[in-house]
């Protein structure tokens, strides 16, 4: 808590001094690299007035006149800082106790620990994880708030306080300065010559723009969904020029790199049976109120057995390509057996549960580049669409009454 | 030789799909009719000579025994279009079919009659094989007593009546006449040979009797033009073919599709107080009971039973719980005879010849592999999945 | 991502292709009205046939995939050789309250049906009529449809408080659907006795055949003079046949020009 405190308070301190004394140096600083962003995160603190003040030579040399809304916030912050301590006293203290109470040593007690104890003695069901009671510092907890956005004297520290939205609308103009800027360097390069781009492209296809809520949290300030269309757009506008290498700082703060899907799974390896036959069982297998259970047994013929009957278990041809589906696509229809117990649902909801279970367990017996293709082809996702209820006061999910006048 | 044919067979086998067609379009031109060179056909026609050598390649039924044995019912709707748009009706011999007739080959005809029961799940070629079968027996010389479709009686009568001479019985009049005049169709020809006359002197009502020593044909005429009496000259017909077997005099085949709902629960035939009527109580069903027992010679039986006879699903397709207790005592002790899916080579044997017949087309090894997985082999659902290729 | 090289390569259509599509650009949160679709906005549809994700293979899109998470597969989605995306399509045209077993059977014996009439023309011809009689039924539907679709549509517009039926070109989507519905319209036509299996088969092969009543007498909206003027002409299709789309082009100009 203490060091995130400290940290805070010095890149609110150099933030200060840049406004204050660079001036009108904006242009140089942006065509400049983008590092600098006049985004810092900055938390309530009572230390930034006393620091002003003392500052020699600064701006704002006049102690004695403080504003009557710096004098408020000072208040307001000096509660805030108390009853941090008192949170973190608090927390520390039980934090001791904790250990104790699980045996564990007070010294060296980690957040992992405490979490564990937390869920042993206090087992709750509740379905949202968020609900569940927690244990964390009291940073963690409490709001963050902002700091003074204005002097001691009362005068606004960013030109664009009166927006109320100072943070959101400073990254707007840099995105737009930044655009400008490549938009101005495609042109003199279309004059001069060809020259576009380098290799090492900021790769868009691998990344994606931050959502609202962690712009939200990296600016501090409430934002509506306008504002964060807007923010997309200016984006979107801005790579669509050239050499976005230039900006690179700007757009790696901005997007956050998408994973490659075929990285995120974990295939479980094959098991044997007594027959020396390899296999993969796969249960609670769903779609709609259906569930199966699917194992799929190697060095096969391309039986297939469903609740102890072929596949013509199923009289629709749907239900049945269906089934099928994973066999052929991968190729494996007449290598493997599969054996199916199904319950629930109908005749499509079942043969989606035996898809799934079927592609499911396919993935040990293939490449992992065919796992990677049923992907695409939309095997391996469970199906999650299910009957939309019936509302009050209408016909149906959607369809309503016919209405009359009277 | 059986291993020469082999041979040949398997090259046929493996020449790819696209010669096949060429070779298909080539043999068109000029009429399939003598040794065709394709491997999924076989020039033999005769049921008699029909060995395990034929098994699981098709032969072609010339069209007047077609006309002759299936124009009264034998083949199912769906078979009967299938031969209109195909010019041609071709039966696969199948392993059941093979075991049936090596068995009524072998037969001593002087001991008690044999019954055989044909069973397995629907689609699979229960009735084909039957109808394969009643080819043989008309080509050997047999008096072929064959109930297309026993159901039909008792699901959907055309007319219900109350039997005259029996006591609590129920007459099927248009259905019986329905029925002699298809006996007809199949066995005029010999019985003319046969020159059959009837035994004993039956009589009808107070006007109308039969005396002895007539013609059976005549017999057989008189049901059809006396629809009231067609359901009494099918029991007596039937009990003069079974004293003329014994006699020596002929053969006889019998063989019942669906004989299962003898022994039914559950029928559609109502009297006028609208009670439902069980089969045992119906006249029709005492011939065919009368026929399938075995207290005759130079004879057999072969009847199959049906899941769909009964109508809805039953747990399992083996005879002794479609036929119940009664008809499982009834029939004891019979060959029962099971009619599988088609084998692998059946079924690529099969798609050949729909490729043949230009019924699907550009269907590559990828696509055969699917129809497989989808029909599950069964005879029937591929005939339907390839119906919209 | 260029925008030069962007804008004077391959890579552009694909672009503009992505952005009418509203997939351009990867962001978490995209807001739609009324949007219930338990996905959230960034999944994409899955590409369930082996030809269409080799002929993907290498390109941008390729890539975007491998970074997306995909939708499932629907159940009536499939990689069967025997999977036609049209006939998938207009299973659901056939539809009705959700029966799609019925509707599928339904769509399936009229294709049958075709093929049968096709098969006994087939078996009765002479040797050199058979080579190019064609005989399956996918390509008869989709040659059918083909042969319905319309060039123009009429779009009502105001002008000085009067309104005008102007005839506009379509799109293809929307001459496909057109198409298919009167296709259905004429087959569930209840004059007849007859079946809907069999009645589309018939209407199928006479719009193969390009002697349908559908397409000597196509006109679905109000008579207004230039509508008259192809009537005159004796229909739409006809009017596809005589001229190529420029002439049609001009036609549509010049009657915007009048009113």
């Amino acid at each position: 808590m203490v060091v995130t405190g400290s940290s805070a308070l010095l890149s609110r301190l150099s933030y200060t001094r840049n406004v204050l004394k660079t001036g009108n140096k904006g242009l140089e600083v942006l065509s400049g690299s983008f590092s600098r962003l006049a985004v810092t995160q900055r938390f309530y603190t009572s230390n930034n007035a006393t620091e002003n003040e003392s500052k020699p030579g600064g701006a704002v040399a006049e102690p004695e006149k403080i504003s009557k809304a710096m004098k408020a916030y000072l208040e307001r912050a000096r509660k805030h800082d108390e009853f941090i301590q008192k949170e973190t006293l608090e927390f520390n203290v039980g934090k001791r106790h904790l250990a104790n109470m699980m045996g564990l040593n007070p010294e060296t007690i980690t957040q992992e620990d405490i979490d564990e104890s937390i869920e042993y003695l206090f087992p709750s069901g509740l379905f949202d994880k968020r609900a569940r009671p927690i244990m964390r510092t009291p940073s963690e907890v409490f709001p963050k708030h902002k700091a003074a956005e204005f002097d001691a004297s009362g005068r606004p520290l960013h030109s664009m306080f009166y927006t109320t939205k100072p943070n959101f609308f400073q990254v707007l103009y840099d995105i737009v300065e930044a655009t400008n800027l490549l938009k101005k360097k495609k042109l003199s390069s279309r004059n001069a010559s060809m020259e576009l781009g380098s290799p090492d492209e900021f790769n868009l296809t691998s990344s994606m723009w931050i959502s609202k809520a962690e712009l939200e949290q990296m600016l501090m300030e409430q934002l509506i969904d306008r504002d964060y269309n807007d923010f997309v757009a200016a984006l979107e506008r801005l790579v669509q020029y050239p050499g976005l290498n230039q900006v690179q700082d700007l757009l790696t703060k901005y997007s956050k790199r998408r994973m490659n899907q075929k990285l995120k799974q974990t295939i479980p390896p094959l098991e044997y049976n007594s027959d020396d036959r390899p296999f993969i069982t796969i249960p609670n297998c769903m779609r709609k109120s259906a569930r199966a259970e699917v194992t799929v047994l190697g060095k096969g013929s391309g039986k297939i057995t469903i609740n102890g009957q072929n596949i013509l278990y199923f009289n629709d041809v749907q239900a049945r390509e269906q089934v099928i589906f994973p066999l052929i696509f991968t190729g494996l229809s007449g290598s493997v057996d599969v054996v199916a117990n199904v319950s629930g649902g109908g005749q499509s909801g079942q043969a989606g549960a035996i898809r799934w279970g079927i592609s499911w367990a396919l993935r040990s017996f293939v490449d992992p580049e065919t796992v990677e293709k049923m992907r695409i082809a939309g095997l391996l996702k469970r199906d999650h669409r299910i009957r939309e209820r019936k509302k009050p006061g209408q016909a149906g999910a959607r369809k309503k009454f016919t209405w009359k006048k009277r | 030789m059986a291993f020469n044919t082999l041979k040949v067979e398997n090259f046929l086998r493996r020449v790819s799909a696209a010669s096949i067609k060429k070779y298909a379009t080539a043999s068109e031109a000029v009429q399939v009719q003598e040794e065709p060179p394709v491997h999924f056909r076989t020039a033999e026609s005769n049921p008699v000579n029909h060995t395990t050598q034929h098994q699981e390649r098709f032969y072609t039924i010339p069209n007047d025994v077609y006309k002759k044995l299936y124009s009264g019912g034998g083949l199912p709707k769906e078979f009967m279009k299938q031969v209109k748009t195909f010019n041609e009706c071709c039966f696969l011999t199948r392993s059941p079919t093979i075991e049936i007739l090596s068995y009524l080959r072998n037969t001593n005809y002087n001991k008690p009659v044999n019954r055989y029961v044909l069973y397995g799940p629907s689609g699979c070629g229960k009735t084909l094989s039957m109808a394969h079968i009643l080819h043989y027996g008309l080509a050997t010389q047999k008096v072929l007593i064959h109930i297309p479709w026993a159901p039909n009686w008792f699901r959907h009568p055309k007319e219900v009546a109350n039997s005259t001479t029996r006591e609590g019985y129920v007459d099927l009049p248009i259905d019986a006449a329905a029925w002699l005049i298809h006996f007809k169709n199949q066995n005029s020809q010999l019985l003319e040979q046969l020159k059959l006359t009837t035994d004993k002197e039956y009589t009808w009502s107070l006007r109308e009797s039969t005396p002895r020593g007539v013609p059976l044909m005549q017999l057989i005429d008189l049901g059809i033009n006396r629809v009231r009496y067609a359901s009494e000259i099918i029991i007596a017909l039937t009990s003069e073919l079974k004293e003329a077997s014994i006699a020596g005099k002929c053969q006889t085949l019998v063989m019942i599709d669906g004989y299962n709902i003898f022994f039914t629960d559950r029928t559609r035939v109502f009297t006028d107080a609208k009670a439902m009527v069980l089969p045992d109580k119906v006249s029709l069903t005492i011939a065919a009971l009368e026929m399938t027992k075995y207290d005759w010679c130079n004879g057999a039986v072969v009847v199959s039973v049906d899941q769909l006879a009964v109508g809805g699903k039953k747990e399992s397709d083996l005879p002794r719980l479609l036929l119940g207790k009664a008809g499982f005592e009834h029939l004891d002790p019979f060959m029962p005879v099971s009619v599988n899916p088609y084998t692998d080579s059946e079924f690529y044997n099969v798609m050949d010849y729909f490729k043949d017949r230009r019924w699907v087309r550009n269907c590559d090894d990828e696509g055969l592999q699917e129809l497989k997985l989808l029909s599950a082999k069964n005879g029937f659902k591929l005939m339907n999945l390839c119906a919209a290729l | 991502m260029a925008a030069l090289k962007m804008f004077h390569s391959r890579q552009f259509a694909a672009a503009t292709v992505r952005s009418l599509l509203s997939i351009n650009r990867w962001s978490e949160i995209n807001i739609k009205k009324n949007d219930y679709s338990v996905y959230p906005p960034y999944y994409v549809r899955p590409v369930y046939k082996k030809e269409q994700q080799a002929a993907l293979k290498g390109t941008e899109e390729a890539e975007h995939l491998a970074h997306a998470p995909i939708k499932a597969a629907r159940n009536n989605e499939t990689s069967s050789v025997f999977h036609d995306e049209f006939l998938r399509q207009f299973t659901n045209y056939i539809m009705k309250k959700g029966n799609k077993i019925l509707a599928r059977r339904l769509l399936e014996k009229s294709l049958e049906n075709v093929k049968r009439i096709q098969l006994e023309r087939y078996h009765k011809a002479e040797p050199q009529d058979k080579v190019g009689m064609e005989l399956d039924p996918k390509i008869i539907m989709h040659k059918a449809i083909a042969n319905c679709k319309p060039l123009l549509k009429l779009e009502r517009i105001k002008r000085g408080g009067a309104t005008y039926q102007v005839p506009i070109p379509v799109t293809d989507k929307n001459a496909q659907w057109v198409a298919s519905k009167w296709m259905l319209e004429a087959a569930r036509d209840k004059e007849s006795n007859a079946h809907l299996p069999e009645k589309l088969a018939y209407e199928l092969l006479d719009a193969f055949n390009n002697q349908n009543g559908l397409i000597l007498g196509t006109c679905y909206q109000e008579e207004t003079g230039f509508t008259q003027a192809m009537r005159s002409k004796s229909s739409l299709c006809s009017l596809q046949m005589e001229l190529n789309i420029d002439h049609v082009n001009s036609l549509h100009r010049q009657a915007i020009v009048n009113f």
